[in-house]
């Protein structure tokens, strides 16, 4: 039957399009074995089969055995292999932005590796194509690269916010004449998140540091990624990139936001011919580096109670930041936990990939978020530290809904309080 | 039809194709692009990390669902060994039969009947797992039950059955040839799927380390 719109033919042509080595290799392999199942948070959380990692990526598997594999295009029913049409497509939107948050913990716990990752953005890619991906997640996308072509509308506002943090940094720093530099000329290009909370305790931190740094017009996430737009992906990393080779700096640092470091860290050097000029690290990385080469000096924060750590997914499973965030808690906290399990076995909070910003799932967001808040509670812990916006905001909200009487705290927040403990200390001997 | 004529033409037929269908498919595999990762300043050892994703397969305390579900490993390993046991038994009947003494056919039995009993766990939990069901296509119960029936007629034939021996042979031709159609072919993937993985996991320093407190 003919299309009367297109869609369909547009999904497919984003299907074939994604046909890597790799992506052959992952629809080929899964023998549906069901090992990865339970290490799927929504699965753990509901118990519904549906929520299956497998279940998920069969919505492209199926499609695409129907037009590749030998006995799916003679017998589809026999190996499950179906027509793509407009319902389905639909359907498999759906389920790729509201059923999984991209966190990898089934890739890690499969004996073949099949990366449904990839499989789902996939799917996320062939939904934006045809007009099937959550408006929000659009709207957010395009008014970051509106940011930019209207640079000079945002930019006198966007100072003058910055204007007004000042008199609390120089409070928190004890520094009269301490501001903050933006789009200037130094070392490193530090990108935030829009809001205060990302802004002031790093630059507290890279003043106390004596670090050549400068604030970004821009900031760090890209919910293009989300979507699996890659044009608009880039159009967004873009922004940053040319700001900091105008800057010549040597150094991009990431805020505490999970899918923007492991973006600008892992993904997007290969959207661009050109190496950048530059080195990316989370400020998790960095804030490490000060507190080791001791240009910060931490006091622990004794009062704190106990506290734990949760791994963002895009920060440990998808970009291998590990020990970091660990040693500094071992430096500033006297009572850390570990949630079990942790580290790449992290289970997802459950907030990431976009399904924070998407109100239209927040319920189911939040049921899939149990596991992680049962992980919370069984350490007895009173803080999470949590080096991500997203997970930050996911946490906070399951800590009402479970009643886990946590705190939910960024890594550049913990440190601070350390230094000005410290400093405390210091000024009192 | 002498047994002996009736093995030798079950793998003249089935074993060119299978091995036609599957030099095709890696043709296939070798057509798509690669897609490189050009991120800058791995974190890990790509050696090392293949190698990691690779010896997964013998170290199930790698994988937290492999330590979870350790019974599970256990039938994994025992299916498959008594497979690869029952693929070697069909070229080894046929091309090398004098190796095929008393004892070397008893250890043969051991492990395809240990196969069998694991792909009987594995095929009452495909029937009866909700979360296996759901994502089971015919394909999965009949290539399960097609090794199941590989299984059991390999040990008739190790037990000098003739009938049975001539019945194994018919299942090996179809099973020869009908593998690369089906989710057998899953294996011929395998090191790639594995090597993908490790080289992945390995740049941004995945693998390689510790799981502390890792109880779960």
């Amino acid at each position: 039957m003919p299309e009367a719109n297109g869609k369909v033919t547009k999904a497919l042509q984003v299907m074939e399009a994604s046909l890597t080595r790799q992506m052959d290799t992952w629809l080929n392999i899964c023998a549906h074995c069901g090992l990865c199942n339970d290490a799927c948070h929504y699965f753990m959380a509901s118990g519904d089969p549906t929520l299956v990692p497998t279940y998920k990526t069969d919505r492209l598997r199926n499609v695409w055995r129907r037009k590749h594999e030998w006995i799916g295009r003679v017998m589809p029913r026999w190996v499950g292999a179906v027509d793509l049409n407009e319902e389905r497509l639909a359907q498999m939107s759906e389920i790729a932005f509201r059923d999984c948050t991209l966190c990898g913990r089934c890739v890690v716990n499969c004996p073949f590796g099949v990366d449904t990752r990839q499989i789902m953005r996939t799917i996320r890619a062939m939904a934006t194509a045809t007009g099937n991906a959550p408006e929000i997640l659009e709207q957010l996308a395009d008014s970051a690269i509106q940011r930019e072509e209207s640079l000079d509308f945002f930019k006198d506002f966007f100072l003058e916010q910055i204007k007004d943090m000042e008199p609390e940094l120089q409070e928190l720093t004890g520094d009269p004449k301490a501001t903050i530099p933006v789009s200037q000329k130094a070392r490193v290009l530090y990108v935030p998140l829009s809001g205060k909370h990302t802004i002031l305790p790093a630059a507290a931190l890279f003043h106390a540091a004596g670090e050549s740094w400068t604030l970004s017009l821009f900031d760090a996430s890209n919910y293009a990624v989300f979507l699996h737009d890659i044009p608009r992906a880039k159009r967004i990393v873009e922004r940053v990139l040319n700001e900091a080779k105008r800057l010549g700096v040597e150094e991009v640092v990431i805020t505490e936001c999970g899918h923007a470091y492991s973006c600008y860290r892992w993904t997007a050097p290969n959207w661009f011919d050109e190496p950048f000029p530059f080195k990316v690290r989370s400020i998790v990385e960095v804030l490490h580096d000060y507190i080791q080469q001791g240009r910060i000096k931490v006091a622990p924060l004794e009062d704190l109670g106990p506290v734990t750590l949760h791994d963002p997914c895009n920060l440990g499973r998808n970009g291998g930041v590990f020990d970091e965030p660990r040693d500094i808690l071992r430096r500033t906290v006297t009572d850390f936990r570990e949630m079990t399990p942790n580290r790449h076995d992290s289970i997802c909070c459950g907030g990431g990939s976009g399904l924070v910003a998407n109100l239209d799932y927040s319920e189911q967001r939040l049921a899939a978020g149990k596991p992680k808040a049962d992980q919370i509670r069984a350490t007895g812990a009173r803080v999470v530290i949590a080096s991500c916006d997203n997970c930050r905001h996911q946490i906070t909200e399951l800590g009402e809904r479970h009643a886990l009487g946590v705190e939910v705290m960024g890594m550049a927040e913990l440190v601070l309080k350390a230094m000005l403990k410290e400093r405390q200390a210091q000024s009192v001997k | 039809m002498e047994l002996t004529n009736f093995q030798e033409l079950v793998h003249l037929i089935a074993t060119p194709v299978m091995v036609v269908l599957y030099t095709l498919r890696l043709v296939i595999l070798f057509r798509h692009r690669l897609a490189k990762d050009r991120s800058p300043d791995p974190k890990g050892d790509l050696a090392k990390g293949v190698a990691d994703a690779f010896l997964t397969l013998v170290m199930p305390w790698k994988m937290q669902s492999t330590r979870k579900h350790w019974t599970y490993y256990v039938e994994f390993m025992a299916f498959h060994l008594g497979l690869a046991f029952n693929i070697s038994l069909a070229y080894l009947i046929t091309f090398a039969a004098a190796f095929m003494t008393g004892p070397v056919r008893t250890v043969f039995v051991a492990f395809i009947a240990v196969g069998l009993v694991a792909g009987i766990i594995r095929f009452i939990g495909r029937l009866t797992r909700p979360d296996l069901k759901v994502i089971s296509s015919f394909d999965d119960y009949f290539s399960l039950f097609l090794v199941l029936l590989f299984d059991a007629t390999g040990i008739l034939a190790l037990q000098g059955i003739v009938w049975g021996s001539y019945l194994y042979f018919v299942v090996v031709g179809f099973f020869l040839i009908y593998a690369p159609f089906s989710k057998i072919h899953h294996y011929l993937y395998y090191p790639f799927a594995r090597f993908f993985y490790g080289s992945d996991i390995s740049r941004k320093g995945i693998l390689n380390t510790e799981v502390r407190n890792a109880g779960g």
